[in-house]
C-alpha cells in the first residue's frame, strides 16, 4: 500500500512539474476572452457582436468616441461647410504598419469601397466624398439626422489602398491598418494575436485617443464560445478579462483575491413592442396595449432576470445617451399597478386574450419572459412563450405579423437616443408599411423626424417624441442593463469603448 | 478487387449529389437571414433586402441549387463564407487538422483500450473481470460527451490546473477532448468485442484447437479473434463517423476550431456555404470509411475476398 502511494505521489509531482505552468502570467501580455467568433476581420465587414470586441484594436477611424464626445483620431479637424457638407482634414504624417502614407485618396477610398461593399448600412447617408487636396476630404450627405455625423465618421475603418490591394484576401485574416497593433496571426475561430509594432504614427501622446492607446506590448484574443469554459479561462487566469461572463458566474470573481468586477451601464435597452398589425387585438386598442404596459414589473425583471445588475428605464432607451433628457427621471413610466391594469383590461373590452411572445432565447431574457407570462396571467391573459435563436427572431420580427403580438428585443445605438428611436419608429427603414411594429401613424413619424432632424433635434422634440409614444404606448422601454467586466489584478485600471467592448491598449497594467 | 473499389466510388457520386440536394433543401427551408446576420443589428428592413437581392438569396430555390451544384460538382467550388469572406475549402483544410488529430486518436483509443476490454470481458465471462469492464463500457456508453467534458475541466484545468481548460497548443490541449470524445466509442467497442468473442469462442473450431492442445494465447488470438473480427471492424467504422459528429461538441466545449466548431458557427450566423460544405466533405470521409471498411472486410475474411475474385473469375471465363 505504501509503495502504491508513493508511487501515486511521485506521479501527482511529475505531472504537475509538467502541466503546473499553464497558469503562468506574463507581464507584457494581456488575454482578452470573447465569445462570438468575429469572423472576416477585414475593414469593410459588417459589424457583429464579436467584431465590435475587435475593432479598436485592429482599426483606426477618423474620429472616435470618448465620454459621449467626438474625439479625432486620424481626422485633425472637421469642419461643417453646410448643413450636407462636411471637410475632414486628416494628419499628413500618417503612416500604416506596412510603412505606407495614408493620404486623403486612402480615405475617400476608404468610405467608397465601404459603400459599394453595402456592409456597412449606416454609409448609406453619403452622397459623395472626394479627396479635395493631400489631406482634405469632402463629404456630401443626402441627408443628416442628429449624431449621423459621428457615427459616420467613426463607421468606416480607413486603411491604404496600397496595403489593402496587396492583400491576398482583402484584409480577411491579415489587416495591415493605422493601429498600434498589427495581427502577428488569426486562427478563426480560436484566437487574434496581436503586437505593438512600436512604429505608430502619432507620436504626440495627448493627441492619441483612447481608442487607440497602446499600452500593452502583446494582445491575444481567445474566442471562447462556451460561456462555462470562458469563466473557466478566467479562474484559470488563462484569459486576463471579459465582458461575456454570465450574469450567473460573475459572483464568482466578486471580493476574489486577484479579481476585480466592474459594472457599468451599457448602451442597449430591453423593449417591450406590441404587435399593431391590423389582424393583431392591440392595433387601435391603447387600453389594452396600457392594460399590458401596466401589469409588467420592471422592478422585478431587473432583479428575477437579471440578479440586480439593470435598471428600469424611464423611455424606449436609456440614460446612457447625450440626447436623453433628464427630466424623464422624474415622470412616471408605466410604474407596476395592477389595479389599473385591470381597470385598462375592463375598459379595452378585450376578453380570452391569448398571445404570442417572441424573444431572442438567453437565460436572461427566458427569465424575462417567464415573469411577463406570471405577470399576465393576473391580468386573465395567457401567453405563450416563443423563444427562437436571433436569425429566427429577426426573420419574424421583420417578416413575420402572424408569429408574434408582443416582443422583447434589444435596441442600442452606438450614437444617441434619436438613433435607438429611428431604428424601431421611423417607417422608412421596413419594407411593411409602418413602423417595425406595423404603426402606422403620421403624427408619431413627423414627431421622429422632428426628433431626428440635426437642426430640430433638442430635448423639446426629444421629449415631444417620448411623450406621443408613451401616451400611444406602442413600444416601452424595460431595462438598461449594467455589463460586468471581470478582470484579474494584471489589470491595473479597466478601459472599456463607447459599444462597452474592453480596450485591451487603453487599460492601465 | 480493384474494379470494385473503382465500382465504390463512382457510386460515391450520386451519393455526394443526394447529400448536396439534401443539405442544400434542408439550409433553403431553414429558417433566418444571412444578409442580416451580416449587416448587423443597425441594419434597416430596406438595407437587409438589398443585400439578400445582390446576394443572390430572392433567386428561386432551382436557380440557387442548379447554382450550387454547378459549382460543386463541375468547378469543385464550395462557394465563399459570408461571415469569413474566404473560399469555404480553404477553411475547411485549415479546420481538418484539428478536427482528425481528435477524431484519429479517439479511433486509435477506441481500437486500443476497447477491443482489450471486449477480449478480457468475454474470455472472462462473468468473472470479476468481465464485470469490470462492462461497468466500465455502461459507464462510457451512459456519460454524455459534454458533462464529461466539462466534469474534466473543472477537475484537471480549474482545480489542479494540470491541464488547459481549452485551446489549441501541444499534446496536453488535446488530452481532455479526445478523452471525452473517445469513451462512448471505447465502450461500444468494447461490448461488441465481447459479444463477438463470446460467439466465435462456443463455436466448433475452437474447441477443436483447445482440443488440439493449443495454448489459450493461441487459440484467442489465431483462432478466435480473426473470425471475431467482421463486427468488430464495423464498429470500428462506425466509429470514425461518431467521433467526426462527436467533434462538433467537443470542439466548441473546449474551443478548438476545427471542421465541427465552424459548422456550428456557420449554423448560428446562417452561412450556408459553410454549412453545405462542412457536411459534404463529412460525408466524403464517411463515404471513404466505409469503403476502407469493405476492403479491410476483404482482407481479414478469405470468403468475402473469394466472392470478389469470384466475380472476376465468372467474367474471365464468360
Amino acid at each position: 500500500m505504501k509503495k502504491f502511494l508513493s508511487m501515486l505521489l511521485v506521479l501527482t509531482m511529475a505531472l504537475t512539474c509538467c502541466f503546473g505552468t499553464i497558469a503562468s502570467a506574463e507581464a507584457d501580455k494581456v488575454v482578452v476572452g470573447i465569445t462570438i467568433d468575429p469572423g472576416n476581420i477585414g475593414p469593410f465587414q459588417g459589424m457583429s457582436a464579436g467584431r465590435i470586441g475587435i475593432l479598436f484594436t485592429t482599426y483606426e477611424f477618423l474620429t472616435t468616441k470618448v465620454n459621449g464626445e467626438r474625439v479625432n483620431c486620424l481626422a485633425k479637424e472637421v469642419t461643417q461647410v453646410d448643413e450636407k457638407t462636411v471637410d475632414v482634414e486628416i494628419y499628413d504624417y500618417i503612416v500604416d504598419q506596412a510603412g505606407n502614407p495614408l493620404t486623403a485618396a486612402d480615405v475617400a477610398w476608404s468610405y467608397q469601397t465601404g459603400m459599394d461593399s453595402g456592409n456597412l448600412p449606416k454609409l448609406s447617408a453619403i452622397a459623395s466624398v472626394e479627396a479635395t487636396g493631400d489631406y482634405t476630404v469632402r463629404f456630401v450627405f443626402n441627408e443628416l439626422s442628429a449624431g449621423d455625423l459621428d457615427a459616420l465618421l467613426m463607421e468606416c475603418p480607413i486603411v491604404t489602398r496600397a496595403a489593402y490591394e496587396a492583400s491576398p484576401d482583402q484584409m480577411a485574416t491579415d489587416p495591415v491598418s493605422t493601429s498600434a497593433y498589427q495581427v502577428v496571426s488569426y486562427v478563426s475561430g480560436s484566437k487574434i494575436v496581436y503586437k505593438d509594432t512600436g512604429k505608430y504614427w502619432q507620436t504626440d501622446d495627448s493627441l492619441v485617443p483612447l481608442t487607440s492607446k497602446h499600452n500593452v506590448e502583446n494582445i491575444e484574443i481567445d474566442i471562447i464560445p462556451d460561456t462555462a469554459q470562458l469563466t473557466n479561462a478566467l479562474k484559470t487566469r488563462a484569459i486576463d478579462v471579459s465582458v461575456w461572463i454570465s450574469a450567473t458566474d460573475i459572483a464568482d470573481f466578486k471580493d476574489q483575491p486577484g479579481f476585480t468586477v466592474s459594472q457599468m451601464p451599457e448602451n442597449s435597452t430591453e423593449v417591450f413592442l406590441f404587435n399593431c398589425s391590423d389582424q393583431s387585438v392591440f392595433a387601435n386598442n391603447p387600453d389594452l396595449r396600457k392594460a399590458v404596459a401596466y401589469a409588467i414589473d420592471s422592478e422585478l425583471i431587473a432583479e428575477g432576470a437579471y440578479n440586480g445588475d439593470a435598471r428600469p428605464v424611464k423611455t424606449y432607451g436609456n440614460t446612457k445617451y447625450a440626447d436623453y433628457v433628464d427630466a424623464w427621471n422624474d415622470e412616471s413610466y408605466y410604474e407596476y399597478d395592477l389595479d389599473k391594469a385591470k381597470e385598462l383590461y375592463a375598459a379595452s373590452g378585450a376578453s380570452n386574450v391569448n398571445l404570442k411572445l417572441m424573444y431572442v432565447t438567453s437565460d436572461e431574457t427566458a427569465m424575462m419572459a417567464t415573469i411577463v407570462q406570471a405577470e399576465l396571467a393576473e391580468l386573465g391573459i395567457n401567453v405563450e412563450l416563443c423563444g427562437y435563436d436571433s436569425q429566427l427572431f429577426n426573420q419574424y420580427k421583420f417578416d413575420g405579423a402572424d408569429q408574434w403580438d408582443i416582443m422583447i428585443d434589444e435596441v442600442a445605438s452606438s450614437t444617441n437616443l434619436a438613433n435607438v428611436y429611428k431604428l424601431a419608429w421611423d417607417c422608412n427603414g421596413y419594407t411593411h408599411s409602418g413602423t417595425l411594429n406595423y404603426v402606422d401613424d403620421a403624427q408619431l413619424q413627423s414627431l421622429l423626424e422632428a426628433a431626428m432632424n440635426e437642426k430640430t433635434h433638442n430635448d423639446e422634440t426629444m421629449n415631444a417624441f417620448h411623450q406621443y409614444l408613451k401616451e400611444q404606448c406602442y413600444g416601452i422601454g424595460l431595462v438598461q442593463k449594467l455589463s460586468n467586466v471581470a478582470h484579474t489584478d494584471t489589470i491595473k485600471t479597466l478601459a472599456t469603448c463607447f459599444r462597452g467592448q474592453v480596450l485591451p491598449g487603453a487599460c492601465e497594467y | 478487387m480493384g474494379r470494385y473499389i473503382l465500382k465504390r466510388l463512382l457510386w460515391m457520386i450520386p451519393v455526394m449529389l443526394g447529400i448536396a440536394v439534401l443539405i442544400f433543401s434542408i439550409m433553403y427551408i431553414c429558417p433566418g437571414d444571412p444578409a442580416a446576420s451580416m449587416l448587423g443589428t443597425g441594419a434597416t428592413q430596406v438595407q437587409i433586402e438589398a443585400k439578400r437581392e445582390e446576394m443572390g438569396l430572392n433567386d428561386p430555390y432551382i436557380v440557387r441549387l442548379g447554382r450550387y451544384l454547378c459549382d460543386v460538382f463541375l468547378h469543385f467550388d464550395l462557394g465563399t463564407s459570408y461571415m469569413y469572406g474566404t473560399p469555404v475549402i480553404d477553411g475547411l483544410m485549415e479546420r481538418m487538422q484539428y478536427t482528425l488529430v481528435i477524431a484519429l486518436s479517439c479511433m486509435l483509443m477506441q481500437i486500443l483500450i476497447g477491443t482489450p476490454l471486449g477480449i478480457i470481458a468475454a474470455t472472462h465471462r462473468n468473472g470479476i473481470a468481465d464485470r469490470i469492464c462492462m461497468f466500465i463500457a455502461m459507464l462510457g456508453v451512459s456519460i454524455p460527451a459534454f458533462w464529461l467534458a466539462l466534469m474534466m475541466v473543472v477537475v484537471f484545468a480549474v482545480n489542479l490546473g494540470w491541464l488547459p481548460a481549452f485551446g489549441v497548443g501541444g499534446f496536453k490541449y488535446y488530452i481532455m477532448p479526445c478523452l471525452a470524445n473517445c469513451l462512448a466509442g471505447v465502450a461500444t467497442q468494447a461490448r461488441q468485442t465481447r459479444s463477438s468473442m463470446l460467439e466465435v469462442i462456443r463455436s466448433d473450431y475452437v474447441t477443436t484447437a483447445k482440443a488440439k492442445g493449443l495454448s489459450e494465447r493461441s487459440v484467442l488470438l489465431k483462432h478466435a479473434l480473426p473470425n471475431a473480427l467482421i463486427p468488430i471492424i464495423t464498429i470500428v467504422g462506425n466509429g470514425m463517423g461518431m467521433m467526426l459528429g462527436g467533434t462538433v461538441v467537443i470542439e466548441n466545449v473546449f474551443s478548438i476550431p476545427g471542421i465541427g466548431s465552424y459548422m456550428t458557427s456557420a449554423i448560428n450566423s446562417r452561412d450556408y456555404p459553410i454549412v453545405m460544405g462542412g457536411v459534404l466533405l463529412l460525408g466524403l470521409i464517411f463515404s471513404l470509411i466505409m469503403l476502407l471498411v469493405d476492403v479491410v472486410y476483404a482482407f481479414v475474411d478469405p470468403r468475402i475476398k473469394a466472392q470478389y475474385e469470384g466475380k472476376k473469375r465468372r467474367k474471365s471465363h464468360a
